[in-house]
């Protein structure tokens, strides 16, 4: 059984690319969207706020596989560290969440 | 939340419901046509599937099927995993999820989790406002066009 603390996570989010959600606070929920350097992405994904969540266990961490488009095994790597930014965004282009050739024209067109 | 009136398992009347602005549609994977009605929302109608349901083929490319008329009487059914739901135009997967039902996208992050598709459905809803704010007020050049189109969705779920 899988179980990652909260705050484990919420660190390792940061440092791959998430960035906190600087909207209105949500009570229950905090939010956290994947940013490729310059351009917010459709990815993110939710920290519940509550003290009966300061651990994740394999329900929560199965929720976050789907928002993050990651097998168990690649969430717990990208928790762990052993997945980093760039690592995690080949597998969203590998698995059409973000198109890679549209991510560049966005890219290049941003730098004109 | 409210946000469903009606019984799923209501008697769908003949009538106007084509006319009306969809929001929830029932692409099935197995059959074209049929009728379908989750009922209604605060964001809007989910009448579908009359005049307007589609197809996912086995490559996921979807394409529009005109339906056959239903009877008066047709009883509105569960859609079954598999199903893709078109939720403001927005094509959405329902699958299995430890013994729930889950709605999910294939780009976004959006998903909804309860024990029955309205409520997953719900859920789904409730996140989408949950984010609302924060893409509706970035710039499109800051974000990708998959979020671009996630901020689109979210403006038409919220206006």
């Amino acid at each position: 059984m899988a179980v990652r603390e909260r705050a484990v996570i919420a660190a390792s989010l940061n440092r791959k690319g998430f960035a906190l959600n600087p909207g209105k606070p949500n009570p229950d929920h905090a939010y956290y969207h994947f940013q490729h350097p310059g351009l917010t992405t459709a990815v993110f994904t939710k920290l519940s706020r509550g003290k009966e969540y300061k651990n994740y266990g394999d329900d929560l961490l199965a929720r976050m596989t789907k928002q993050l488009k990651l097998t168990t095994k690649e969430l717990l790597q990208l928790i762990d560290c052993t997945m980093d930014g760039d690592q995690y965004l080949k597998v969203l282009i590998k698995r059409g969440v973000i198109d890679a050739e549209k991510l560049l024209q966005k890219k290049s067109g941003d730098k004109k | 939340m409210g946000y469903f009136e009606e019984d799923i398992l209501t008697p769908t009347v003949s009538g106007t419901q084509s006319k009306e602005s969809s929001f929830v549609r029932e692409a099935s994977t197995s059959q074209f046509g049929g009728d379908y009605r989750i009922g209604t929302s605060k964001v809007g109608n989910i009448y579908g599937g009359r005049g307007a349901a589609f197809s996912a083929v086995a490559e996921n490319k979807l394409r529009w099927k005109s339906t056959t008329p239903v009877p008066d009487t047709a009883i509105t059914r569960q859609p079954s995993i598999g199903t893709l739901l078109l939720l403001q135009d927005e094509p959405f997967l329902l699958g299995d999820f430890e013994g729930k039902k889950i709605i999910t996208h294939n780009q976004w992050s959006l998903i909804g989790i309860g024990e029955t598709v309205e409520e997953a459905i719900e859920a789904l809803i409730e996140e989408a406002e949950d984010v609302a704010e924060f893409y509706i007020t970035q710039s499109d050049d800051s974000l990708t066009v998959e979020a671009i189109a996630l901020k689109r969705f979210l403006e038409r779920l919220t206006a």
